[in-house]
């Protein structure tokens, strides 16, 4: 009864707020009665005998109990945080889903998708589900930069809606946002982990009994001297763009010799055309083209490790493949020293209602046992639950340690000393579309900005060059020679002479794409051991000087090329995919307002440093 | 009998108020002169929307406009995702969330489901002229009786066509036999793939398609009365028509297109590798200000088009109602919509911009403009429709790409989705 109570309480103000519909009204209806036969008609006391507070006719218990129940039942819907309850559902159709926006890395899209997926599910009622998630990415140096500013401006456009929860395994990122003045961060919850380890083709090591301790009783250092002593050729994900490769890296530091490491992993990225990406893009190469010849070791994450060997979708561009077997599947070498990934969930002050309580919900199913199991399925150890062996993982293994800030910024610091120089050849698109204005500014001028930014962080070490195409009847004009940023031309900087001569140029004519890219490319000449090659261009349109880019011409080149794509240009073009995937670079499609933001992260990642 | 004179009573009346608003809205364009509403409720508005694609960002020009006008109403805009789904999703997040947010931008899709769960409230149509607005994407406004919305753009699928290698086309079948009669000469442009592009990948924008090549097939809407009216049958010609042809079939749809959102299916039409394509209005300033400029004309859609645009409601939270009403009602008058396809390229929801000589020297095609928006269906009016469209475009996606049947209980899992 004090439930029907309640429930008509609820009601009215329900109804004041929103107004009546047949469904309620027949719902209160039904409260009414049962609160009605419960208070007037009950009998005085004693043996449930005596007279009736008021004589209303003798109903039989069994009406009574249904209108109850039928009250209760229809109640359920209002009290409930938008719980379908079947009456409501029959007559009104489910109720509206609570929104979950959920923001994560670019590696992690695909295993949110699946944990939101499986969330989901698990919040169906009477055939409603509960909850309508979205997942959103964006790479978490940025993120935590836009989220310490209220993803506020044109983030939203950028990255896409206002999320509700961060996903990401840059956990110390995810502390730092938690300090900030601004207090953007209502609670921070540790999900799962992933451990880093060494990962040789199991064939390498079951073919080898000998080399079977090596599984789970030995350190880094001793996993760095056999992947020697047998020659193993070692491959990892870029540290700027991976938590995991980052993760790997300063274990892979604690021999020393960071340089020649980085130049051996570089030169056999580069041998094999592999992407300078995450683990997911890393692991899709592997999957496509495994190479020949020596023993392959990747230093990545178990979970990374876990997804591979069972031929899930990796990402986006990287679709589900043949699971691993007969010994080609990757075998997880598990250093006691080493460090694991922390997957952390961020909630904010600025989530409200119902989405607020669907955040809160999915944390708390993420840490129970039901979560937990899809935690497990997605690759990652839950914080709580029993995790299971198998496709290449061992069962329980004790928890390492994660890098803290400290430790990660010396790693950043050491990564960028000892990674390979950078020789780079940006080509900006000064055709005539390139005036047309997304908004206030045009896209050269947007394009131009993203340069600038890009400019002040190349590090002194690296070479760069700065073209754009065309330039009245020729077809690209060089602003600044290849050299360092810092070089003394007449009184000016080469960064500065780049920024100031890009501020000059107009956009007009057409697009002479494939003869810039082709003088581009032999003016960079091809990398080496110790250095990388790269030209990258930013255009909006279609070549108008020939038929597509030379993906042949190109990989001969030794020449990473990279490619942002906007307005008429798209990395849908098979020429520009093609050419790009084949030196090992990447086309990156940008909306025509995003194009300067976009380039930045772009050489970002090339030079190590946070977007 | 009755009912049918009252409504060719109501036609003709809304013919002749049609064409007085017409003369007096052309007045009102091109008398360049605006007048702030005086005592609104002071406080700042906000305006939620997808990303402002026009040239020059129209919306913020508008938006000036208003803040000259209405120093105490300031308006700002919060933009959103250019991606409908993502757009409509995060403005149930904010809603839902009690955001600082007067007035959205909605997909005309998303104003039953907004209306029906108390996100918006009803526009006060005490203090509404609608007469000179297109009779459809007004009537997209209105649910459960009640005015809701006023279009802030209208939108009708059309065809663009390579004018300098295929004729006009009136029926899909034309269509496939003028693509069979050019591929049986393909010297004429060897870089030439395929006859048409549409939208394909799986988003809102495949839903649409899909509704499209439906009501074409089975010639009538595919949803009537909140219930899928077309056969199993229907629904699967309807995805056949549009699968990429296999090795030996003649190439009618690009096989890439299963890929392609409004951007992408321009960019193959751009790039020369299809003959025609399906795609907005909005495509058309990107084609013709595109170097070198293709040839091409635009058509309407043969089998007709579904009714797109956006439209401008006041959230139920909203503290300011009344002045989000006036600046609605700003953002929806004739210059305002004018503005917004000369210089944007919006397909203006007045009748009189379509007739304005100016606006029909920029776009020639303004005709065949507004008899799509005319003769387009609206799409099914149900505040299940996200569910029913995200079921729709991911069995047809389903079936597109890996080349299968529809399930055979398709007809029956969309109108379980109707009911949600």
């Amino acid at each position: 009864m004090i439930a029907s109570v309640i429930a008509f309480g609820a009601k009215l103000i329900r109804l004041g707020e929103r107004g009546a519909d047949i469904a309620d009204v027949i719902a209160m209806m039904f409260t009414i009665l049962a609160c009605l036969w419960a208070v007037l008609g009950r009998r005085s006391a004693g043996d449930g005998h005596g007279r009736r507070l008021i004589p209303l006719p003798s109903v039989p218990r069994r009406v009574v109990v249904l209108l109850a129940a039928i009250a209760v039942t229809s109640s359920a819907g209002w009290l409930g945080r938008g719980a379908a309850d079947p009456t409501t559902t029959a007559v009104k159709g489910c109720p509206a889903a609570a929104v979950l926006r959920v923001l994560t890395g670019p590696e992690q899209v695909r295993p949110t998708r699946e944990l939101l997926a499986a969330y989901r599910g698990a919040t169906v009622e009477h055939g409603c589900a509960l909850v309508e998630p979205f997942v959103l990415t964006a790479p978490a140096s940025e993120a935590r930069s836009a989220l310490a500013t209220g993803w506020t401006g044109s983030v939203r456009t950028r990255f896409g809606p206002l999320p509700d929860l961060w996903l990401t395994d840059a956990a110390n990122l995810a502390a730092e946002l938690a300090a900030t003045p601004a207090e953007r961060v209502r609670a921070i919850d540790d999900i799962a982990w992933s451990p880093v380890l060494m990962a040789p083709p199991t064939a390498a090591i079951a073919e080898r009994p000998e080399l079977g301790w090596y599984r789970a009783t030995t350190t880094w250092a001793e996993l760095d001297d056999l992947r020697r002593t047998e020659g193993w050729t070692l491959l990892r994900a870029s540290p700027a763009a991976s938590a995991g490769a980052l993760a790997a890296t300063a274990s892979l530091y604690t021999n020393g010799g960071d340089r020649a490491l980085e130049h051996a992993i570089g030169a056999a990225l580069d041998a094999a055309g592999y992407p300078l990406g995450d683990e997911t893009e890393l692991l899709c190469h592997h999957r496509r083209h495994s190479p020949d010849g020596p023993v392959t070791a990747l230093a990545v994450t178990e979970q990374a490790m876990l997804r591979f060997n069972r031929g899930d979708v990796l990402n986006e561009r990287c679709g589900a493949g043949p699971p691993r077997a007969g010994g080609d599947e990757l075998l997880g070498l598990y250093p006691t020293d080493g460090v694991a990934v922390t997957h952390r969930a961020v909630r904010f002050h600025w989530t409200h209602g119902r989405p607020r309580s669907a955040a809160d919900d999915f944390v708390a199913w993420l840490r129970g046992p039901d979560g937990a199991a899809e935690l497990w399925n997605v690759g990652l150890r839950p914080e709580h639950g029993r995790p299971e062996a198998g496709n290449g993982a061992l069962g329980p293994v004790p928890r390492p340690g994660r890098l803290d800030a400290a430790a990660e910024r010396e790693t950043e610091q050491r990564y960028r000393l000892a990674r390979r120089t950078l020789r780079v050849l940006i080509a900006v698109d000064a055709s005539g579309s390139m005036a047309a204005r997304p908004g206030p500014s045009s896209r050269f001028q947007l394009a131009a900005q993203g340069v600038s930014r890009a400019l002040a962080q190349v590090t002194a070490r690296d070479e760069v060059g700065l073209w754009v195409f065309p330039a009245g009847p020729a077809p690209y004009r060089e602003l600044a020679g290849l050299g360092r940023p810092d070089e003394d031309l007449g009184g000016v900087t080469r960064r500065d002479l780049a920024v100031r001569e890009l501020a000059g140029v107009t956009p007009a004519g057409q697009t002479p794409l494939v003869t810039t890219v082709e003088a581009g490319l032999t003016a960079l000449g091809p990398g080496d051991e110790t250095q990388v090659s790269a030209m990258v261009v930013l255009t909006d349109g279609r070549a108008t000087d020939g038929v597509a880019l030379p993906a042949d011409r190109a990989a001969a080149a030794g020449v990473r090329l990279f490619v942002v794509a906007a307005g008429e240009a798209s990395c849908a073009d098979a020429a520009l995919r093609d050419a790009t995937t084949a030196t090992g670079g990447v086309c990156v499609d940008a909306d025509p307002a995003g194009l300067g933001t976009t380039l930045t992260t772009l050489l970002a990642n090339l030079w190590g440093e946070d977007g | 009998m009755r009912a049918g004179l009252r409504r060719g009573l109501a036609t003709g009346l809304a013919g002749v108020l049609g064409v007085i608003a017409g003369v007096v809205g052309t007045t009102v364009v091109h008398d360049d002169t605006r007048r702030a509403e005086v005592g609104l409720p002071a406080g700042e508005l906000v305006l939620m929307s997808g990303e402002d694609e026009t040239d020059g960002g129209q919306h913020q020009v508008l938006i000036d406009q208003w803040n000259q006008l209405h120093p105490g109403n300031p308006a700002r805009i919060v933009s959103l995702d250019s991606n409908a789904t993502a757009a409509r999703l995060d403005m149930v997040g904010a809603v839902q969330s009690h955001e600082r947010v007067d007035v959205l931008n909605l997909d005309i899709a998303a104003i039953a489901e907004f209306a029906h769960h108390g996100w918006i409230r009803p526009l006060d149509e005490s203090r509404l002229d609608t007469s000179g607005f297109l009779e459809k994407p007004l009537a997209s406004g209105r649910y459960d009786n009640r005015l809701w919305a006023l279009p802030f753009n209208t939108d009708a699928g059309l065809l663009f066509r390579r004018s300098d290698l295929v004729e006009p086309a009136r029926s899909w079948a034309e269509l496939e036999s003028q693509v069979e009669r050019f591929f049986a000469d393909q010297g004429r442009a060897p870089g030439v793939e395929a006859g048409y592009a549409g939208q394909l990948d799986e988003y809102e924008g495949l839903t649409v398609n899909v509704l499209e090549a439906v009501q074409d097939v089975a010639d009538r809407p595919m949803v009537q009365d909140g219930r899928v009216a077309v056969t199993a049958d229907d629904l699967a010609r309807a995805v056949d028509r549009l699968r990429p042809a296999g090795p030996d079939g003649v190439p009618v749809v690009l096989p890439d297109a299963i890929d392609f959102d409004e951007g992408g299916t321009t960019r193959a039409f751009l790039t020369g590798r299809v003959l025609t394509m399906r795609n907005w209005p909005i495509a058309y300033r990107e084609l013709d200000n595109a170097v070198p400029r293709p040839e091409f004309e635009v058509d309407p859609l043969p089998g007709g088009s579904v009714l797109g645009g956006q439209s401008l409601a006041v959230t139920a939270h909203s503290e300011n109602p009344v002045a989000a009403q006036a600046l609605i009602e700003f953002l929806t008058d004739s210059r305002s919509q004018q503005l917004l396809f000369q210089r944007g390229g919006f397909a203006p929801s007045r009748t009189v911009v379509y007739h304005d000589a100016e606006v029909r020297g920029l776009y020639p095609y303004a005709e065949a403009l507004l008899e799509a928006v005319n003769s387009a269906q609206p799409r099914p009016v149900t505040h299940c429709y996200w569910g029913f469209s995200r079921e729709l475009a991911a069995m047809a996606s389903r079936a597109l790409t890996d080349g299968t049947p529809l399930p055979d209980d398709a007809v029956d899992r969309l109108d379980a989705a109707l009911r949600c």
